[in-house]
């Protein structure tokens, strides 16, 4: 039986709310903190848009006292895989990385992404955020945007067709929580 | 995991988030999406933090 490596399926935002918070630079950590605080987050990945943030960031969240581990592209792939693969057996609820997801997240107990930083490109957003598989997947997508950032948000919003709105006070957890809304994590 | 930035002039390539303390203190968003964190400009209500070491 010829087993298929790359099966390149669609990536899709469907199921995925996504939201953005306009924040000044040097408050994202305490923004972050503050998201942290609010959500249901069963396990989040948080990108970043250099090795030395991920590695950062990946400090400040562990002093806030959360747990939380870290992969980026200057880290040797095997260490990464070990990474990788603990957190997906669910060995720490929060990981920050850099672009190396390029199939989409297929961790289907992450229900929280995070831009900490908002990429360039559209294609990046979508390999940060899409899910593959047609229903997609519940689940919110969080983007921090300073002032820079807010020319690439209105234009990724129309290169991929999609919509990313103000982050309310409250976010309703039948949006993201699956065991809430009844079903089984598909939009 | 110590960050691999060291050198005399690491703090001034360190991003400014970097530098801050981020207060215990929760922020909130307005209906802009704006975050607001300084207690000064907010409600700057406590929000009671959940369980911080969410290791399970």
């Amino acid at each position: 039986e010829p087993y298929e490596i790359n099966l390149m399926e669609e990536l899709t935002l469907k199921g995925v709310t996504q939201y953005y918070a306009f924040v000044q630079e040097r408050q994202k950590v305490h923004c972050l903190n503050t998201l942290f605080s609010k959500l249901q987050i069963n396990q989040s990945i948080i990108f970043c848009n250099s090795t030395q943030r991920v590695e950062l960031l990946a400090k400040k969240i562990t002093e806030l006292g959360y747990c939380c581990y870290y992969i980026h592209a200057k880290m040797a792939q095997a260490h990464r895989n070990r990474v990788f693969h603990d957190f997906r057996q669910g060995l720490c609820r929060n990981l920050v990385c850099s672009d190396l997801f390029t199939r989409g997240i297929d961790v289907q107990a992450v229900n929280v992404v995070i831009n900490f930083d908002f990429p360039r490109m559209a294609e990046t957003y979508l390999h940060r955020i899409g899910r593959s598989g047609r229903f997609g997947h519940l689940g919110i997508a969080i983007n921090l945007i300073t002032y820079e950032d807010r020319f690439d948000l209105h234009r990724i919003e129309k290169e991929l067709g999609t919509e990313i709105k103000p982050i309310p006070k409250i976010i309703d957890p039948a949006l993201y929580v699956a065991n809430i809304s009844g079903c089984s994590g598909e939009a | 995991s110590s960050a691999n930035v060291s050198g005399p002039d690491a703090e001034d390539n360190l991003p400014e988030w970097a530098m801050e303390n981020p207060s215990e203190v929760g922020g909130t968003f307005d209906a802009s999406g704006a975050f607001h964190g300084e207690s000064g400009d907010d409600e700057g209500h406590k929000i009671e933090n959940q369980s911080r070491n969410q290791s399970d």
